[in-house]
């Protein structure tokens, strides 16, 4: 069994508020490994910690404990020669009008990673930026304008190309989607595909979109309030999710088609998600699941492998 | 009186011919380019469309809602119950200071007063659109409170907007925009800002609403899911254009409008068994700053018959064959307009 | 090229012209002036203007034109170094600040602030009793005192530009911090901080004009609007021009530097359009449109 390209080992990523002992738990234990070449999900709604864990994978976010290992090192090792974790591990932003700065052209954003790290002459990086261009298919007269006269998936297909300019080999994208038009959303979606067969990639994409997920991605991993639900592949786990918050995440994905989302039975959950500075004992999620038994508020589930394939943390789920 | 004059006598909202042109220092956006619609009462009409399509303008600007340092000029008519808000014959008062409206905005945070606690926000709209005094309109907020799912109401009236979560404050908004007994609900993607386990909530509220008041409701939003789920008609609006109309199941199921079916080929089905069959639509939307000769989709349609498209103006017209009140505005996949 | 062009046309030329011309003059004053400013004449004490002096003479026969035009160029010369050394050590703390933030910057915006609490006169004056008077304590003074602002300036936009997602990618891609404050930091910096400074340079000049006039600044015999306004004071019944001619000067320049400050900041409120202009605006509209139909029914 080969070493799988991220391995996250029981992170916890705390924020220190006025209270001494409630700090926002942003993470709270999360374990999870991504395989080479997979395409993998994080998935869950606002205040999961989903974002924290991307930016802690990137090395924005220090780790409060635990461990993140990429192909093998130590994430605090990797952050000691940043330029070479540059050119293995990149990133894609949320919002690309805030990611590209608003000063610069197309090309001086592209030419800018290979500048920082000294690659090749003028030529060669003229070349290489021609390239890019084409990679995530865009004309090259944008090349001399400026990320304003651009419209939204353009910006983001710039965005990914700055993080392909250094070639690297894992991909880690929050929500890259969410700031674009439904029509648009689709390229994107197929132009990540694309490139992740093309490449090689790793990718990593964190995302609140499970239809969306399904299109591009083989793994997924579902958060909530700071810790793993549930992990395992997609195909097995939209089919028969092995955890109830999962089940709730797809019941409230609409269908496209009237008649069948009248029929549909759905699953509304009860309440807001709890506040992450004062998680609920025992299971996080009991206090807004339909099949919590007593037990589920003093004890925490474990991840534990269940009949349908993926590994959930759930008491009552078999 | 046949079936569509008497609707039309009846019609909560009636827009016709509505052109909405709105000048900036250096441009001049058209950002509604001829739409009549109307809303009958109880029912709940989505209006679709993606950035530039102008659907936020559309129901806003006749209130008198657009941001400041825009200037507006609408021409042509919107009536609410019968009250012209447009132009010179425009009734005097507002639909707003009526009642007769009321607007849940998309943000709550921006929307309610971050100063003034919850209740006391909800009193005083109740006390001016229903005229009661102090003692009624803090009941009435009570009761709204109650109504939009709040739980423990007479406690949440005193709390202020950045106490309560993001679920809660948009039921709060509800409340407020409920407060005038309007008859007809404006929601501007009133879930979009939430969580996808609380959308299905504030949805299942505003239908909720409709069916036990007979409010009528315009949903304006870019999520197509959010209109299967609820809405009984939809609107797809495109480059300012009614680009498609009918009611949510014929066009959701069988589009006309090439625009309609890209639209709805890029939405992936969650519980389809096919993968990786998105396609979405090539280029972008129009500039507004001109006006469109032609059909504005053309450009990007693959149906587009050079020459044909881009020079004449497709009008809106009945499908044959469905319901009355299905129409499309498209040369080549309606075939009324080959007769027309 | 054109560019160009079209920019100088849309800048304020009301308010720039008194200025461009104070800095043609300071420029040019060896040339333009037509007597060195030191040059005393006995026999033309207190001259009225005339041919030969056009805004005549002072108490010891210097000629008062040329004394003008030359302490244009000494408060431009002042003014400008003053405004340089204030912006460097500015914008280098402000920024340092900005940028490594945590305990370090608390404790440096408080120093900025305690500084900012103190009138900027006052600090020049302490520093002047200290160091004594003259031209290069006064130049030490005043950047003493001014420096602070910029600072603030600088750590607000450092700090607010910070925490954007595109700093953030510069770092992912594994830029250096110098990197990052050189190439995407210190131009937003400049921009705001040298609109302001060409704001803050009429109050500089006055300052300057002020602590002259104290005879704390500039020293006799170099020429000075505010010294010359000090020693014009004694014969100001008889030759009321002594005071009147530096003292329009001094207004002039210190006003048209206010008003470029103040149509800096006015230019970022949003402005409805004007009547007239909308009304043109929307009749151009009406007839693109009624082309259109035409157009379009024409087939």
């Amino acid at each position: 069994m080969s070493q799988p390209a991220i391995q996250v080992t029981d992170l916890k990523v705390y924020f220190p508020t006025g209270k001494r002992d409630r700090p926002v738990r942003a993470l709270d234990g999360v374990s999870l490994s991504v395989e080479e070449g997979s395409f993998h999900a994080v998935v869950g709604e606002s205040g999961c910690g989903k974002t924290t864990l991307a930016r802690a994978l990137i090395g924005l976010q220090p780790a409060t404990a635990g461990s993140i290992s990429i192909r093998g090192r130590n994430i605090s090792e990797w952050m000691r020669d940043r330029k070479r974790f540059a050119s293995e591990v990149q990133f894609v932003f949320q919002n690309p009008l805030g990611a590209l700065s608003r000063r610069q052209t197309v090309r001086q954003s592209l030419e800018e990673p290979l500048l920082i790290h000294r690659m090749g002459s003028a030529s060669e990086r003229g070349a290489r930026i021609a390239k890019l261009m084409e990679l995530v298919g865009l004309p090259s007269v944008m090349l001399d304008r400026l990320p304003r006269s651009l419209s939204g998936d353009q910006r983001q297909r710039v965005a990914i190309a700055r993080a392909l300019a250094l070639e690297p080999s894992i991909l880690i994208c929050d929500e890259p989607l969410s700031a674009l038009d439904v029509s648009i959303q689709a390229q994107i979606v197929n132009l990540f595909s694309e490139l992740q067969r093309d490449l090689g990639l790793t990718i990593v994409m964190i995302s609140h979109d499970l239809a969306v997920v399904r299109e591009m991605c083989t793994q997924a991993t579902v958060m909530y309030l700071g810790k793993v639900a549930e992990i395992g592949r997609i195909d097995l786990m939209f089919r028969a999710p092995g955890h109830p918050y999962t089940e709730a995440l797809l019941s409230a994905v609409p269908s496209l088609n009237p008649r069948e989302e009248k029929k549909r039975h759905r699953i509304v959950l009860k309440g807001d998600p709890p506040s992450p500075m004062a998680p609920p004992s025992g299971c996080r999620f009991h206090t807004r699941c339909i099949i919590a038994e007593p037990r589920c508020s003093t004890i925490e589930p474990p991840l534990e492998a269940k009949q349908t394939g993926t590994v959930a943390a759930c008491l009552v789920t078999s | 009186m046949n079936a569509q004059a008497q609707m039309a006598s009846q019609a909560v909202l009636q827009i016709r011919d509505l052109k909405i042109d709105l000048y900036t220092e250096t441009v001049c956006v058209r950002a509604i380019d001829g739409v009549s619609l109307e809303v009958a009462p109880g029912e709940m009409v989505a209006i679709v469309g993606e950035s530039g399509s102008g659907k936020t303008v559309l129901t806003l600007a006749p209130l008198g809602l657009m941001p400041e340092g825009v200037s507006i000029d609408i021409i042509g008519s919107v009536k609410c119950r019968g009250n012209e808000l447009v132009g010179k014959a425009r009734s005097a008062g507002t639909a707003l200071t009526r009642g007769d409206v009321g607007v849940v905005f998309q943000d709550p945070i921006s929307a309610l007063n971050p100063m003034k606690r919850i209740g006391p926000q909800l009193c005083s709209q109740a006390m001016r659109k229903r005229g009661v005094n102090r003692a009624e309109g803090r009941q009435i907020a009570i009761d709204l409170l109650k109504r939009t799912g709040i739980p423990d109401p007479v406690d949440r009236y005193q709390r202020y907007p950045h106490e309560m979560s993001g679920g809660m404050l948009q039921r709060a908004m509800i409340a407020l925009a409920l407060a005038g007994k309007p008859r007809l609900l404006i929601a501007d993607e009133p879930t979009t800002a939430l969580d996808a386990t609380v959308r299905a909530q504030i949805l299942e509220l505003i239908k909720d609403i409709q069916r036990t008041e007979g409010i009528a409701v315009v949903l304006i939003t870019h999520d197509i899911g959010v209109v299967s789920s609820v809405a009984d008609r939809v609107v797809v609006l495109y480059a300012g254009r009614i680009a498609e109309i009918g009611s949510v199941e014929n066009v959701l199921t069988a589009p006309v409008h090439p625009y309609t079916k890209g639209l709805l080929a890029s939405v992936p089905e969650i519980r389809s068994d096919v993968r990786g069959t998105v396609s979405g639509i090539p280029g972008s939307p129009p500039d507004q700053s001109h006006l469109h000769r032609g059909c504005p989709f053309s450009p990007r349609c693959a149906l587009a018959i050079p020459d044909h498209c881009d020079r004449i103006r497709p009008v809106l017209l009945p499908i044959p064959g469905r319901s009355e009140g299905d129409q499309a505005a498209c040369h080549v996949t309606n075939p009324a307009m080959k007769d027309a | 090229m054109l560019n160009v062009l079209r920019w100088a046309g849309r800048l304020p030329w009301r308010i720039l012209a008194p200025i461009v011309l104070f800095i043609l003059v300071a420029l040019f004053a060896p040339l333009i002036a037509p007597y060195k400013p030191g040059v005393q004449d006995y026999s033309a004490l207190l001259l009225p203007p005339g041919p030969a002096h056009w805004f005549g003479t002072d108490y010891l026969g210097r000629d008062l034109f040329s004394r003008v035009v030359m302490g244009a160029r000494v408060s431009l010369v002042a003014m400008s170094t003053v405004l340089a050394s204030a912006l460097f050590i500015g914008v280098v703390v402000g920024s340092f600040a900005g940028y490594v933030g945590g305990r370090i910057e608390l404790v440096m915006i408080s120093f900025i602030d305690v500084v900012l609490c103190v009138p900027s006169l006052i600090i020049a004056l302490a520093f002047i009793g200290i160091f004594g008077a003259g031209y290069w304590t006064m130049v030490g003074a005043l950047t003493m005192a001014w420096w602070a602002n910029y600072a603030r300036m600088s750590r607000a936009v450092v700090a607010s530009e910070i925490g954007q997602p595109y700093i953030e990618a510069a770092r992912v891609m594994g830029a250096s911090h110098l990197w990052i404050y050189v190439k995407h930091l210190l131009p937003h910096v400049l921009s705001l901080v040298v609109v302001y400074a060409s704001a803050d340079a009429g109050a500089l000049v006055l300052a300057i004009a002020t602590l002259s006039f104290l005879s704390l600044g500039v020293q006799p015999p170099i020429p000075e609007w505010g010294q010359m306004l000090v020693d014009g004071m004694s014969y100001l019944e008889e030759s009321p021009r002594l005071v009147i001619v530096p003292g329009i000067a001094l207004t002039l320049v210190v006003i048209s530097f206010n008003l470029l400050g103040e149509h800096f900041a006015l230019k970022k409120v949003p402005k409805p359009l004007p009547r007239r202009r909308l009304t043109r605006l929307m009749e151009a509209r009406r007839t693109e449109e009624e082309m259109l139909s035409r157009q379009e029914t024409i087939g």
